[in-house]
């Protein structure tokens, strides 16, 4: 029995180290010299650093990036609850065989390649002018955050007891205010939970951004991916970039822990 | 006294006549902002430096917007196409000038030009008369002057011991390959095991006979090499004009000739290992660049940016050690009308006047005279020489005037044969295909290349699916247009 | 509980609006530009053209290829992660001390945009300076041209996938085996069987369902991928990463054919949907748990 729990903690520790060496590896080659970012052997722990990457990369890359991420990300996401958890609610209150195909509907809009819809949006935003436009890519994203948001907020539902919400029904309260006073604020984890997750996939999104924006509203994502020149890459302000943009969601995903996995997997699992 | 009451009154006018025009200048543009696009990386370089003098002087912003050679070709036309309206003015290579000039999308510059000389007449005639003009208008202003040449190793080549053990080998006198056979077997005596010995020493590391950019995608590929000898084994009217892409008369594809399927076999045997370094088929340009000026490879056909590497200490080692010369030419040419093979008395020789990047401003433009004068102070002047010498902005001579200028001189003395073989090149120049759609044209051809020296496919078979694609393209943006357009391009009448 | 339609208008509504706006009318959208002749350099009304650009699709070898690509990368990187998805089940599954810990670190991957994922990986596979080819290299195995290799491209970005999502399934994997009743277990143990026998024959099959949904759901995210690939080859070496996605970019906004990148990417849209299909079935059994 020892030896086995032995093994399991080697196992274990051998996943960990195979799952985070990347990330430290970006993070340590953003406080890299220079000329150390390419030395061979490479160096596994820098003695020397230097700021200087997070100085140029501020200077240079983050704005209008930045504010762009946090705004479309933080609008989108707000806009996708709003619409998505009462959405969320019908589906989960007023099951029927047709409600049972809407849903599998909505899941089945998230399953469609991007590229299919991001040919038709881009023309779309160019007839009304919002091509890079924050608001162009709010719209987008709230699309594509919908179904998910609709999806893990009808589980929380799912588990609140109908008992409650038939009493208020009784007491004269009307359906929308049983779903505006109870019902939300009962499922407020499961929704928080959800919105943390929809502002983590929008800030992570990238083929829409590389689409439907240029340069005023333009995201992180797309900001990284033009570091590459002729020259070849800074691998020192790819690192600082990379660290910049992982800090946010490990931070976002830290508080809503208990919920990750049952949103990640869209309700699937309900860990 | 009076003479002194009077002559500091003068003064004092002078002097605030002196300081109101230099305020008015400063004024001029105050609260104008200009964006410019341009690649990433050292070809932005300029508009970091001296377009923020510009900006500087006359109240202005300058914004550069960098954009990644991934994504920089859709990132311009989405936003000119749409009307986006995001940059005033937009630096780009030759090749798209079809797309950009020919799509209606650079304001005039005729006007502007008449009134304020961009040093129009001291720009070397093979770019401007290709590069600047749609139709009967002028468009844009050179920024570079680009013609491949071929670079090597000065002191290898003319070292007395390779000398003899070459001419013993091969049975001729080691020297600047004329051809693409010398070019090879240039290569192959060259190409080096770490251990053996090189020019007398005693290598620690594999030295590289030769390398070619064969690497596919991003634009400065594999084509260029393609085109510098496939131009070369091709006998059609107008070579030097660009004519070596289509018949101008039937807009029959002319890649996959027995010329086209000849240069593929020269690249196949070139890429070998016996002759070339490990990279293979993923040598692009930055690769090149730094592996030749790290002194690691032999020689290579590349842009004239090889001329200033080689003399920057920050990457050279070879500082002093290049040669440079026009590119090896063909010793047979494919005749297209005559649909034989000929001999040639002396080498049939074709550089690609590659990239050249151009600035024009948006049609669309909201200050186009705030942006002429910026592009105009960024092409004439120091600036031009300052191009001319640096390592670091990725432009290459275009004045006339720069080839006898004593500071010019001066930074290459120590590679005496630069300029007579940037020169010499230029009378041998082939311009990039400049109707619309290039860059699909390019991307088709980048990818038989890449299929045929994989030997995934034969050259012919490789070539001749690119040709099918390129009458598809050619069909899809209309027949009757793109030829118009391309004998625009090769100064034939429209017919 | 009971509701009137204009409560669920009002609760539905706005959903179904948003959905149809912005997904299903670009999809028909989509549609009909794929039987038109649209390049967007001719701005004149497109001309209807029926199927030419389905024929011309059938003709189109780079389409296959990009097919038989996307289907590799699919293909690799799922059996890989189920594989050593349910190994990282299991070992998660042990009960030892700190295991919360390590349930935390395991889903990180998972967070991150595929294009700073496609970034680190490109620092560890770089040729001379990546510390995976010193490994390597410090092993006595030779050293891997991972990205310009062209048979070594695509593995490349298949482990980064791998690297991304086996945490994935691992973890749906976990859940299942932590909602397994523990007699049959037991039941198992004292009749004597042994730990593969165990695994083999009363584990497996009772989270083979959970398994299988986590498959067809990593499936019809891998049938999408482009930014990992746009990140780290850009379809390079040649063409040997192109996936689907990719190819159907490069024409719509590099070659500006979008009637033709519709056609093409109704192609995939098909493919998706069967796959949809497929996971409607599975997703029922997992609706329970």
């Amino acid at each position: 029995m020892r030896l086995k729990q032995l093994l399991t903690y080697i196992g274990l520790i051998a996943c960990c180290a195979i799952i985070l060496f990347p990330i430290y590896w970006a993070v340590s080659t953003s406080f890299k010299l220079p000329k150390d970012v390419f030395a061979s052997p490479p160096i596994y722990w820098p003695s020397s650093g230097t700021l200087a990457n997070y100085r140029e990369v501020i200077a240079r890359y983050l704005t209008p990036a930045i504010p762009n991420s946090a705004v479309v990300s933080l609008s989108s996401t707000a806009l996708a609850l709003l619409v998505g958890s009462a959405g969320g609610y019908a589906l989960s209150r007023f099951p029927s065989k047709r409600r049972g195909s809407l849903a599998m509907w909505i899941l089945s809009t998230r399953m469609m390649p991007p590229i299919a819809t991001a040919i038709p949006l881009f023309l779309m935003l160019n007839a009304v002018n919002l091509l890079d436009t924050r608001l162009g890519l709010i719209l987008a994203y709230v699309a594509f955050n919908l179904p998910f948001v609709v999806w893990v907020t009808k589980g929380f539902f799912d588990e609140i007891p109908v008992e409650v919400e038939e009493s208020a029904l009784l007491d004269g309260c009307t359906p929308l205010g049983v779903f505006w006073r109870l019902a939300i604020p009962m499922a407020l984890p499961g929704i928080v939970a959800a919105g943390i997750l929809g502002l983590i996939f929008s800030w992570n999104e990238f083929l829409f951004a590389l689409v439907l924006t240029r340069s005023s509203a333009t995201t992180l994502p797309v900001v990284m991916s033009s570091l590459e020149s002729t020259d070849g890459i800074y691998w020192g302000h790819i690192g600082a970039l990379s660290t910049i943009a992982i800090v946010p969601v490990l931070i976002l995903a830290a508080f809503i822990q208990r919920y990750l996995v049952r949103g990640m997997t869209m309700g699937a699992v309900k860990g | 006294m009076r003479f002194k009451v009077k002559a500091t009154l003068a003064c004092l006018s002078l002097l605030l006549a002196l300081f109101g025009a230099t305020v008015q200048a400063a004024q001029q543009y105050k609260g104008v902002t200009l964006r410019v696009a341009a690649l990433s990386g050292s070809l932005s370089h300029a508009w970091h430096t001296h377009a923020q003098e510009w900006a500087k002087a006359h109240g202005a912003r300058v914004e550069v917007i960098e954009l990644p050679l991934t994504s920089m070709y859709e990132r311009v036309m989405t936003d000119l196409i749409t009307g986006g309206n995001q940059y005033d003015i937009i630096q780009y290579p030759s090749f798209w000038k079809g797309d950009i000039m020919g799509g209606g999308f650079a304001y005039p510059l005729d006007e502007f030009i008449k009134q304020d000389d961009p040093g129009w007449n001291d720009y070397l005639p093979v770019y401007r008369d290709r590069l600047s003009k749609w139709g009967d208008r002028i468009y844009g202003l050179q920024i570079d002057g680009d013609v491949w040449m071929f670079g090597y190793r000065n002191d290898l080549l003319s070292h007395p011991d390779e000398k003899k053990a070459f001419k013993a080998k091969y049975g001729y006198e080691l020297g600047v390959p004329q051809t693409w056979q010398q070019f090879l077997d240039v290569a192959e005596f060259f190409n080096r095991k770490k251990g053996e010995k090189l020019a007398g020493k005693t290598l620690a590391n594999d030295f590289y006979g030769s390398e070619l950019i064969l690497k596919r995608g991003g634009g400065m590929g594999s084509v260029w090499t393609f085109l510098t000898i496939f131009g070369s084994y091709l006998k059609t009217p107008h070579v030097y004009d660009g004519g070596i892409y289509f018949d101008p008369n039937t807009m029959e594809p002319l890649i996959n000739t027995p010329a086209g399927v000849q240069a593929l076999e020269v690249m196949k045997k070139a890429a070998d290992r016996r002759r070339s370094g490990p990279g293979g088929l993923d040598v692009d340009w930055s690769t090149f660049g730094v592996d030749f000026s790290a002194g690691k490879t032999m020689m290579g056909i590349a842009w004239p940016d090889l001329g200033p590497f080689s003399l920057d200490p920050k990457r050279s080692n070879i500082i002093g050690d290049a040669g440079f010369a026009v590119v090896p030419g063909a010793e047979k040419v494919w005749n297209v009308a005559a649909k034989q093979w000929e001999t040639v008395e002396k080498p049939h020789r074709a550089a690609p006047l590659a990239w050249g990047w151009t600035l024009v401003i948006n049609a669309k433009a909201r200050q186009p005279r705030a942006a002429y004068d910026l592009i105009k102070y960024m092409v004439t002047g120091e600036r031009a020489k300052a191009y001319a010498i640096s390592p670091d902005d990725g432009l290459d001579p275009f004045r006339k005037s720069l080839f006898s200028d004593q500071d010019v001189l001066k930074a290459y003395k120590t590679i005496p044969t630069f300029i007579p073989a940037l020169q010499e090149s230029l009378t041998v120049g082939v311009p990039d295909l400049m109707i619309p759609r290039a860059v699909a044209y390019y991307d088709a051809l980048e990818i038989a290349i890449d299929e045929a020296l994989r030997g995934k496919k034969s050259p012919q078979q490789a070539l001749s699916e690119a040709a099918q694609r390129w009458k598809r393209i050619t069909d899809e943006a209309g027949r009757e247009k793109q030829r118009a357009n391309y004998r625009f391009a090769l100064g034939l009448p429209a017919k | 509980m009971r509701a009137g339609w204009k409560e669920k208008a009002i609760l539905l509504g706005p959903t179904v609006a948003w959905l149809v706006a912005f997904s299903v009318f670009p999809l028909l959208y989509t549609l009909d530009l794929a039987f038109r002749q649209w390049s967007i350099f001719t701005r004149e009304n497109p001309p209807w053209v029926g199927f030419e650009n389905f024929r011309n699709l059938l003709f189109d070898g780079r389409f296959w290829s990009s097919l038989k690509t996307t289907l590799l990368y699919v293909g690799s990187s799922v059996t890989a992660e189920v594989i050593l998805g349910v190994g990282l089940a299991l070992l998660l599954w042990q009960p030892v001390r700190g295991s919360r810990i390590f349930r935390a670190i395991v889903v990180v991957p998972m967070l991150l945009s595929p294009v700073v994922a496609g970034y680190l990986f490109r620092m560890l596979f770089h040729e001379t300076a990546g510390p995976l080819n010193h490994l390597l290299a410090m092993a006595g195995l030779g050293r891997v041209n991972w990205l310009s290799d062209p048979s070594w491209a695509l593995a490349a970005a298949i482990l980064v996938d791998v690297w991304q999502w086996t945490p994935f399934v691992g973890i749906l994997a976990l859940a299942a085996l932590e909602s397994l009743p523990a007699e049959p277990l037991e039941a198992a143990r004292v009749d004597g069987a042994g730990n593969w026998h165990l695994f083999r024959h009363v584990i497996l099959p009772a989270i083979a369902h959970v398994v299988w949904v986590a498959a067809i759901l990593r499936m019809v995210d891998g049938l999408r991928v482009f930014d990992v690939i746009f990140v780290l080859t850009h379809g390079g070496p040649g063409v040997s990463t192109e996936v689907a996605s990719l190819y159907t970019y490069l024409v719509g906004f590099k070659s500006f054919n979008l009637s033709y990148a519709a056609a093409m990417s109704y192609g995939l849209v098909l493919i998706a949907l069967g796959l949809v299909r497929f996971l409607a079935r599975g997703a029922g059994v997992t609706q329970h748990k």
